[in-house]
């Protein structure tokens, strides 16, 4: 099977000969196929989604690798083709509700725009495909929430929005970053579950960026642990979930809350993990110089 | 809401008075008459009808003087503000959406700027480009642009990091079409809270470089030179320096909390 996306080496740095944010990161996802990546805070999981799309804060910067989508090397092509590449195959599903969606603008036209501005779709259309979006992800009166502002409606409505947004134009690829950590737990459930059933539907890839292990053990086939901006265990889910997982997967499930099994307790990741991930880092970082 | 209706209302008023003042006015404001001088108020024992709030050192009606007052408070109100806000605000735009050198270039002229006490910067300009109502105007939007420039600035940046400008990005969004839908009209409400204060300063700089005779002649009535007439004539006829200061006290007042309340107002995240 041939990746959809393909990420080879890439190392992300803050500035030139700044700390590496990602240190030789490499993965591939399939066409219609979840890949979960998993790690802590600050891990660079997110770092890698904003890399893809494009967006990496000021200052920082992709030094060297190559992130091939659909056989195209987005680090290699100019920058308008690019933007129009990634605007109309790939698309985020933002990790905060409140932040994605712009306060002052009505929620049907911040779905339409990528229906107008990449698709070049008029407006009436947009707006009925918008219509149909909302319906899809469970919201009752489309019409309605399509001329609310962002404020007037719940956390979970707000997020389902997103949703609906970034299938609008049927991506080939999503980036899922942590879209259901900053909603209860009811909540997540019945969004990851909507998130699955659409994947299903469209035959959408995903990239589903995220802390909780238990979300990647239901949704994902495929993924990537990392550590402090390295790929530390990769694979398919059934085996990092399965008798034999790298020591810090074990960890880092050992640490996932489970709702079904309240008496067992927490575990931290145990120092000695820590200190060999430490320890693999700073062996790569010696061979590692700033082109 | 209260405190926006009467705010506005006040401001109404003045507006009304100012757009009006030939007819609103009882007396011509630059007539004296010796005979009538130092009439006290209405309610006071001694006072001659037709002259409401009494009368100054040379006969001059202070009411009539005080609505003919607000016009010039309200004209440099409006194009000082005005002026300093839009200034103010495309520099802060410009260098908070743009970062990089133009952000650092406009940075560093807004500290400069700022270290010149403001002032004695006004009274400077002034005295370069000559007294009279458009130098006013000039000196206080030349300096005061800075009060935007940098609360703009900072929002601008702010903003810019939301992610719904990241997708704007991702979709191919010109930075001009982005900067129009996505940070303007988040700004906007910043932009007419401080508008609204700058008004009520911009009146405050006017009524101090008309007190010390910096503004426009001093026949023509303006509530700084007033209340320097006024401050001669504190034992005698304290109207003639309370009234022109009441007017700037609640005139002040009202742009800052006509400022706060619209701001209730028109924020979709407060509303």
């Amino acid at each position: 099977m041939s990746a959809l996306l393909r990420i080879e080496g890439l190392n992300v740095s803050v500035g030139r000969g700044g700390p590496r944010l990602l240190r030789d990161v490499s993965l591939s996802v399939a066409a219609g196929e979840t890949h979960g990546l998993v790690g802590e805070s600050g891990a660079g999981k997110s770092m890698i989604g904003k890399a893809i799309a494009g967006v990496l804060p000021r200052g920082i910067a992709v030094r060297s690798g190559r992130i091939l989508f659909d056989g195209q090397d987005l680090t290699a092509l100019p920058r308008r083709a690019r933007r129009r590449l990634v605007g109309e195959r790939i698309a985020i599903i933002p990790q905060d509700p409140l932040t994605a969606l712009n306060p002052c603008r009505r929620i049907g036209g911040q779905i339409t725009d990528r229906l107008v501005h990449i698709l070049g779709w008029d407006a009436g259309r947009a707006r009925a495909r918008a219509a149909e979006l909302l319906d899809e992800v469970a919201i009752r009166e489309p019409g309605r929430v399509m001329q609310a502002y962002p404020h007037e409606v719940s956390g979970g409505m707000r997020q389902r929005v997103l949703i609906a947004a970034a299938f609008a134009a049927e991506p080939a690829l999503i980036i899922a970053d942590e879209p259901t950590t900053a909603l209860d737990v009811t909540v997540q459930r019945q969004v990851l579950r909507l998130i699955g059933e659409l994947q299903a539907r469209h035959g959408t890839a995903l990239l589903f960026v995220t802390h909780d292990m238990g979300v990647v053990a239901k949704l994902c086939r495929s993924l990537s642990v990392l550590y402090a901006g390295k790929v530390v265990d990769q694979g398919p889910a059934a085996r990092i979930f399965g008798p034999d997982p790298h020591p810090y997967a074990r960890a880092l499930i050992a640490a996932t809350p489970r709702y079904d099994r309240p008496e067992e307790s927490l575990m931290p990741v145990p120092e000695a993990v820590i200190a060999a991930l430490d320890a693999e880092v700073a062996a790569a970082d010696r061979d590692w110089t700033d082109g | 809401m209260v405190r926006l209706w009467l705010a506005g209302g006040w401001l109404a008023l003045l507006l009304v008075a100012a757009v009006f003042a030939p007819w609103i006015a009882p007396q011509d404001p630059l007539a004296q008459d010796l005979f009538l001088e130092r009439l006290p108020p209405v309610w006071a024992e001694g006072h001659e009808p037709g002259y409401y709030l009494g009368t100054d050192s040379l006969g001059r009606d202070v009411l009539s003087r005080l609505i003919h007052g607000a016009r010039i408070a309200l004209i440099v109100a409006i194009l000082a503000g005005g002026a300093a806000a839009l200034i103010g605000s495309v520099l802060g735009l410009l260098a908070g959406y743009m970062g990089g050198w133009t952000d650092r270039v406009i940075g560093r002229v807004i500290d400069v700027w700022m270290s010149f006490p403001p002032v004695l910067f006004a009274i400077l300009l002034v005295a370069v480009l000559g007294t009279g109502l458009h130098s006013v105007i000039i000196a206080i939007a030349v300096i005061d642009w800075t009060r935007f420039a940098r609360v703009i600035r900072a929002e601008t940046l702010a903003q810019s990091r939301m992610d719904y400008v990241a997708s704007a990005v991702v979709i191919g969004r010109s930075r001009l079409g982005i900067l129009a839908t996505e940070v303007v009209p988040n700004v906007l409400p910043t932009i007419l809270v401080l508008l609204s204060l700058e008004m009520g300063i911009a009146v405050i700089v006017e009524a101090i470089l008309s007190f010390v005779n910096l503004s426009i002649s001093s026949d023509d009535p303006t509530w700084g030179g007033m209340i320097a007439e006024g401050r001669t004539q504190i034992h005698f006829a304290p109207w003639v320096l309370v009234a022109p200061m009441v007017a700037l006290f609640f005139t002040v007042l009202a742009f800052s909390q006509f400022g706060e309340g619209l701001k209730d107002r028109i924020d979709p995240v407060l509303r």
